[in-house]
């Protein structure tokens, strides 16, 4: 499905512009009340936002600019940096830049270069920050991980692959269910990758019934399962719940008979297995 | 139809997400902040919540907390909707009880790729 959100960008811009008039009147109350944490967040709040909407807009210049300025922000509101007049001044003219990125010409491309004063100053905002000790530490996660994506070499055409026959350890934490995750869900979004032949459940921690604390976790699984997804692809349907759960996968090099697998179909996923083999 | 509640204090973003999620065949009620949401749930039973961190009012952090002791939300999933990628605030988001995130810019096909994903 395409969805088109271009009607929102005139709720953005407007929205972009009250913020930025916010800013500059919070800039200007920061100069007698330097320390005011509520002032500094509410300033942040104000950047914070149009980053999230110019860069949904495709406006990479005003993203990039308000990006290094939450960071600025961020520092300060936790005391880690001091509302100088310095800095303060470097902010106010910020709000200019940032009135100049918000008015750019909606038709120009993406890839227009940022303008020069917006340049300095960010070169300036930059400068400002003392440098992380950890350099890995600067880079946003995201960033990160589609630097790392770009690295890798590219997987061929899913049809292309062949059928690996996974074996997925599935062991959740008894707090899993403190997070609104559903293991069961998660059975069926791992199932709609392939093939379940095999979908073993543990039932060793279960406790006796009057022992039983019906927001723990005791269940875990091991599913065997024939798919042409990479591994990477396997290990995603746990990104939300590795931090609540132990997760092992391993996989055999030998493609299993069932080579007139079909190409996955996101929408019907197959049953995770017949409840015969849900055995403990 | 399922219900999402959506909370930010971006109008923008909250029209954004909202026209999604209707695309997509949602139900959708909106709050603008954190002690907004918590009104708004005591009328609308919600199936899952999506909620962005940084707001006036209640954060995004301080609402996961309050939404995980109400009795009728503690298995519901939460998302995060944010800007931050980096780890600290995942994590801070993790530790109040959010099942998952949404990194922006905002992308309409992810966002309903991940709510089919968190949705039992």
């Amino acid at each position: 499905m395409k969805i088109d959100l271009s009607q929102f960008r005139q709720t953005f811009l407007q929205e972009s512009a009250d913020h930025i008039a916010s800013m500059e009147t919070g800039l200007l109350q920061l100069r007698t009340a330097p320390d005011d944490v509520e002032l500094l967040n509410s300033i942040f709040r104000s950047a914070h936002s149009i980053k999230g909407g110019a860069g949904s807009f495709w406006m990479k210049n005003l993203a990039h600019f308000t990006h290094s300025l939450e960071n600025l922000l961020d520092r300060m509101r936790s005391l880690e940096m001091r509302a100088t007049d310095e800095v303060i001044g470097i902010l106010l003219q910020s709000v200019d830049v940032l009135r100049n990125l918000l008015d750019a010409d909606p038709n120009a491309s993406p890839e227009t270069e940022m303008p020069a004063d917006a340049v300095e100053l960010d070169a300036r905002i930059a400068a400002l920050m003392p440098v992380e000790t950890d350099s890995a530490a600067a880079i946003p996660e995201d960033a990160r991980q589609q630097a790392s994506s770009q690295q890798e070499p590219q997987e061929p055409a899913e049809d292309a692959r062949e059928i690996v026959l996974y074996k997925v350890e599935f062991r959740p934490d008894r707090e899993m269910f403190s997070s609104g995750t559903n293991p069961i869900t998660l059975l069926r979004n791992l199932a709609a990758l392939g093939t379940v032949s095999c979908c073993h459940l543990h039932t060793e921690e279960l406790p006796a019934l009057a022992d039983l604390d019906p927001e723990q976790c005791y269940l875990s699984w091991t599913v065997e399962l024939a798919s042409r997804c990479v591994e990477a692809e396997v290990r995603e349907v746990f990104e939300f719940v590795e931090h609540l759960a132990e997760i092992r996968i391993s996989h055999s090099d030998a493609a299993p008979q069932t080579d007139s697998l079909p190409a996955q179909d996101s929408t019907a996923a197959p049953k995770l297995a017949e409840p015969s083999v849900l055995d403990g | 139809m399922r219900k999402v509640l959506i909370v930010d204090d971006a109008v923008s973003m909250r029209q954004m997400v909202s026209f999604t999620l209707k695309q997509g065949g949602y139900e959708v009620v909106e709050a603008e902040h954190g002690q907004d949401a918590l009104s708004k749930l005591q009328s609308n039973a919600v199936d899952l919540i999506i909620t962005d961190l940084n707001m006036p009012v209640m954060d995004g952090i301080t609402l996961i907390q309050n939404v995980r002791k109400m009795p009728s939300m503690k298995s519901k999933p939460i998302l995060m909707l944010t800007t931050e990628g980096l780890a600290a605030k995942k994590e801070q988001g993790k530790a109040a009880g959010a099942t998952g995130w949404i990194v922006k810019p905002f992308d309409p096909d992810k966002l309903l790729q991940t709510l089919a994903k968190v949705l039992p």
